[in-house]
């Protein structure tokens, strides 16, 4: 049996319910997917009492397979305006697990002035305090301020000061195995639909005594040690071991696709400075507190992220992966990698999405507000949105808000959410997904790119593009790292084997791959029931219009192709 | 003389002779073979194209490997 804990949060009160069905079992996506369906009215508004906010951890959370432990998060999305599904590292996961937890959900809402509140999870059960002392703090702050009352080993989700004033681009920290709340689900606006429920923070105490039930050890641990192996000797996830997932500068670089100057290019020139090989150099030459590698979670085997040192040697800003690289860096000319890292800092402080704002801020830059590579411009811009000024505002938005508001056609989002760290035009698979997803324009599922043979023909794209949706969803379908899917993406065995170890439970290829497609089409349904149209699933016009100058492509997806990458 | 150049792996650029023009997948067995490297999935680019397995190599190419990595 599995349990989910809701939470009303207009009184406090919580209950716990028990379920067996394959959901619950699989947990993660498939579970916040469902329940948001099930749950959400469709036509709610998300910043209303009506929305919910779930949280779950996967299959084979709290046990020692690696990479096992990511949180999925989900509900409907102010960004978007449909489902969204937003997923993070960190040690949450595994404390919901010592608790004999599945999912939590945050129902309902107080009134508007209610004062800020936490939940406080553990063994002896819920606990609703006074928030208050966490108010108007930023993130930073207020994991210290959390590890000081709870213990640094606690579990916390918060949010920074962007979602406390409800911005579409908040999102949810969560605890890293530190203490710090540094590990992000940042996209769709979750932040605010947190804040919306006048909870700035849950906090799952570190006191559980569940442990994992499993019902054939020697099969279970055999299993575990092959995960590692594999990972260990898979020739792609062994690379992001030194170098993360940097090393998409220079590929996205010699493909042609890496976003410059607010995706009208797809090539900058210098972009060595912000490469993986320098900022792997970076971390070595200054030491101190720097690491190349680091696990978000424990047991990681991969432990693709880093700690990106100052000058001094002293923590700026873990991890900075290649997406903010991209969106913070060459989308807005910048060639610094101390510049990328300190907006990094301030957004994780601020509680804002990273690729989200560098797409405002391309978008700002792009108005006139500031010069394509001015890093102070950048990091003043950082410092609006964290200091909530008009203007900060504005860019915590998303880029869609803030190309309406500063007059730029050229606005790199689908469905409102930014266009992450690949040029649609020199890429028509990633063309393909980031119109066809649910989430909006989204890269962590349908990530055509390394298989792509031809990047800028559009031919095959769309079977291309599904089938790596339903690839990329496996992981997110039951709590694992995306990272891992390099290693099972051929044969899902391992990792099911895992689960029938576990529970007991045969799950066939077959019937978990349904159960990812039926998640897929719950989302695209929940869409159409919110009423967003087919016609939103697409780019502005700039993109189908003005050629990008390095490949001469523009973007060729018809409406009726972008349909059939929905349709399942 | 092919260039094969292994980007983000210690292996880095790797020479291989060619008397006519072979397929990318032939020159890749090579190189990694000299290389002493196991390839999984990789992205090849050459002058600003990426290229395919099946792609003809000509002598004096220079060809850039990349593993095929996604981001975070």
């Amino acid at each position: 049996m599995f349990s989910i804990l809701r939470i009303n949060t207009a009184n406090g009160d919580s209950i716990r319910e028990s379920h067996s069905s394959t959901e619950y079992l699989l947990g993660g996506r498939t579970l916040s997917s469902r329940l948001v369906s099930r749950e959400v009215p469709a036509d709610c508004e998300p910043l209303g009492k009506k929305n919910s906010l779930y949280f779950c951890n996967g299959a084979l959370s709290g046990t020692t397979v690696s990479s096992s432990d990511r949180i999925s998060i989900g509900g409907k999305s102010p960004l978007t305006g449909g489902i969204k599904e937003s997923n993070a590292g960190g040690v949450v996961g595994t404390r919901m697990s010592q608790l004999g937890l599945r999912a939590i959900s945050l129902e309902g809402a107080p009134a508007r002035d209610a004062e800020w509140q936490i939940f406080v999870i553990g063994k002896e059960g819920v606990e609703r305090i006074s928030g208050e002392f966490l108010a108007g703090k930023g993130v930073y702050e207020k994991s210290e301020l959390l590890s000081e009352k709870f213990g640094k080993k606690a579990g916390c989700i918060t949010i920074g000061p962007a979602g406390e004033s409800l911005l579409y681009s908040a999102g949810i920290a969560c605890s890293d195995p530190h203490g710090v709340c540094s590990r992000y689900a940042g996209r769709g606006g979750l932040g605010a639909v947190m804040a919306s429920k006048r909870v700035i923070a849950l906090v799952l105490k570190d006191d559980g005594e569940v442990k994992p039930e499993i019902q054939d050890q020697d099969k279970f641990k055999a299993g575990s040690r092959k995960i590692v192996k594999m990972l260990k000797e898979n020739p792609v996830s062994s690379k992001f071991t030194k170098y993360g997932t940097a090393a998409m500068v220079d590929i996205c670089q010699a493909l042609k696709v890496l976003p410059t100057r607010n995706f009208t290019h797809g090539v900058m020139e210098g972009a060595e400075k912000i490469n993986a090989q320098t900022m792997y150099d970076t971390i070595k030459e200054r030491g101190g507190e720097g690491l190349t590698q680091h696990a978000c979670m424990h047991p990681c085997a991969i432990q693709c992220s880093n700690v990106y040192p100052d000058k001094d040697g002293k923590l700026l800003c873990s991890p900075v992966e290649y997406e903010t690289m991209a969106l913070m860096g060459s989308n807005l000319c910048l060639k610094n990698l101390d510049t990328i890292a300190t907006m990094n800092r301030i957004a994780n402080d601020a509680g804002v999405d990273t690729l989200d704002c560098g797409a405002a801020i391309g978008v700002a830059m792009e108005a006139g507000l500031a010069e394509f590579g001015d890093n102070d411009a950048a990091i003043q811009m950082m410092e609006e949105i964290r200091n909530l000024t008009p203007l900060g505002r504005i860019l915590a938005s998303g880029c869609k808000i803030a190309a309406q508001v500063l007059g730029v056609l050229h606005a790199p989002h689908v469905l409102g959410q930014g266009v992450p760290a690949y040029e649609p035009r020199g890429s028509k698979g990633m063309a393909v997904t980031y119109l066809s997803s649910p989430m909006g324009a989204d890269h962590t599922f349908g990530f055509t790119l390394r298989d792509e043979e031809v990047p800028t023909s559009k031919e095959g794209k769309v079977d291309l593009s599904k089938k790596f949706q339903v690839i990329g969803s496996r992981m997110d379908a039951m709590g694992m790292c995306n990272f891992v899917r390099y290693s099972v993406r051929d044969d899902m065995g391992p990792l099911l084997d895992l689960i029938e170890a576990r529970y007991g439970a045969v799950l066939s290829e077959e019937e978990f791959d349904n159960m990812v497609i039926e998640t897929l089409k719950l989302e695209h349904q929940f869409n159409s029931d919110a009423g967003i149209p087919a016609s939103a699933h697409r780019f502005t016009e700039t993109f189908y219009d003005e050629r990008q100058p390095e490949t001469g492509e523009v973007v060729d997806i018809t409406d009726e192709e972008t349909l059939q990458a929905m349709k399942w | 003389m092919v260039t094969v150049n292994f980007r983000l792996t210690e292996a880095g650029e790797v020479n291989v002779e060619l008397n006519e023009p072979q397929p990318l997948a032939t020159i890749l067995d090579k190189a990694a073979s000299r290389a002493g490297i196991e390839l999984g999935g990789v992205i090849a680019v050459r002058s600003g194209q990426a290229i395919t397995l099946d792609t003809p190599i000509n002598d004096d190419d220079i060809i850039d490997v990349f593993p095929a990595i996604s981001g975070g």
